[in-house]
């Protein structure tokens, strides 16, 4: 590193996700004209990424399996009884959701020689580190959503009140909404 | 249903399979509750389903990659929370009482990798080990963090830090991210 900057401890709290909301994009737009700090978040991030995996073993139950899949299935089907316009609108605003989806996993799981990949993409890493689903996620839901909108005739008439994405919204579906409500004592989990 | 929504679906199907296990652990340590954490994982997995694009694997693993994101939103969910209790859940005996029934190769081979890292973790000096647990694992602000543990927010961040720093010299390069498919 060739020099140090004095903003250089807040790259521990970003990469451990202990920022607010507007404290995380002020750091971001540093990051983005500090070089040191952005070498030092590529660095750093091997720790952040280890502890993703340090969880105890815990088994998902199976209904939750069921039902993801059924929402999966059942937004697959709408898009499909959309027909090739489905997948026009999603690639206008989503850049191919789904043909870089079916690549993707059509690829192997494990990456060989990622992890040197990684190491030279740490500059790439320092600035999209703490919040991987924040700016496309919603972007290409909301992609989805119009092209069920535009389909609701065809998804068998649900389309009334909010309009056919409330009709297939997964968590209405799933009942999340109201455990939602009742969860609110969640743990952290700390041991201390 | 079309060969191609088909085919994405049972994808997906695969891709949940090998990596809903960790993410649970994940969103389970977490958030201490499993109706939450089932709350949580789903979240992710649908923004996956819906979003697959996004995966850069100049980024890292796939499994790096559902787990990141799974953090996020459990961080959200914590965060979201009105009341959060912080007390410790009692993380002993889950193994046992939620092990999964195979013991496969790769499942044997997380959970060794689970607990190296976890060892490096206790390793770590106890201030510097609860900043990170309570900031990854707790959902907590520095600034929250400061005033829980009555020191000032530099402190904090300097804690953050070092922890992170020595835990980087234990694990090494992030190779084994990858070895895990």
């Amino acid at each position: 590193m060739s020099e140090r900057c004095d903003r250089r401890d807040t790259v521990g709290a970003y990469l451990l996700g202990a920022l607010t909301e507007a404290e995380r994009r002020a750091f971001e737009t540093h990051l983005a004209d500090c070089a040191p700090c952005r070498e030092d978040a590529g660095e750093l991030r091997v720790a952040a990424d280890a502890l993703l995996l340090a969880a105890p073993p815990v088994s998902p139950p199976a209904e939750l399996r069921e039902r993801l899949m059924e929402t999966v299935h059942a937004e697959a089907a709408v898009l499909s009884a959309a027909g090739p316009h489905a997948d026009s609108a999603p690639r206008a605003v989503g850049s191919g959701r789904r043909g870089r989806w079916r690549d993707w996993l059509e690829r192997p799981f494990a990456l060989a020689g990622a992890a040197a990949a990684v190491a030279a993409a740490g500059i790439a890493l320092g600035l999209g580190l703490g919040s991987p689903t924040n700016s496309g996620g919603t972007r290409t839901v909301v992609a989805v959503r119009t092209v069920q909108g535009a389909v609701s005739g065809v998804a068998s008439g649900r389309a009334s009140g909010r309009g056919a994405a409330s009709a297939v919204d997964p968590i209405a579906r799933s009942g999340v909404t109201s455990r939602r409500r009742s969860s609110r004592g969640c743990n952290p989990g700390l041991r201390h | 249903m079309q060969l191609v929504q088909r085919a994405e679906a049972a994808a997906f199907e695969v891709v949940y399979d090998r990596h809903a296990g960790a993410a649970f652990s994940l969103a389970y340590r977490m958030c201490g509750a499993r109706p939450l954490a089932e709350e949580v994982v789903q979240e992710a997995f649908l923004s996956i389903w819906r979003s697959g694009a996004r995966y850069d694997r100049r980024r890292g693993s796939v499994r790096t990659w559902i787990l990141g994101i799974t953090h996020h939103r459990a961080i959200d969910a914590l965060r979201r929370g009105v009341v959060r209790n912080r007390h410790r859940a009692s993380d002993e005996g889950i193994e046992e009482r939620f092990e999964a029934g195979e013991r496969t190769d790769v499942e044997v081979a997380r959970r060794e990798q689970a607990l190296e890292v976890r060892g490096a973790l206790e390793r770590l000096p106890d201030d510097q080990r609860r900043a990170i647990e309570l900031a990854y694992y707790g959902g907590f602000t520095q600034s929250e963090i400061a005033e829980m543990l009555g020191v000032p927010i530099g402190t904090v961040k300097g804690r953050m830090r070092l922890g992170m720093e020595k835990l980087r010299g234990v694990l090494g390069p992030p190779a084994e991210a990858e070895a895990i498919p």
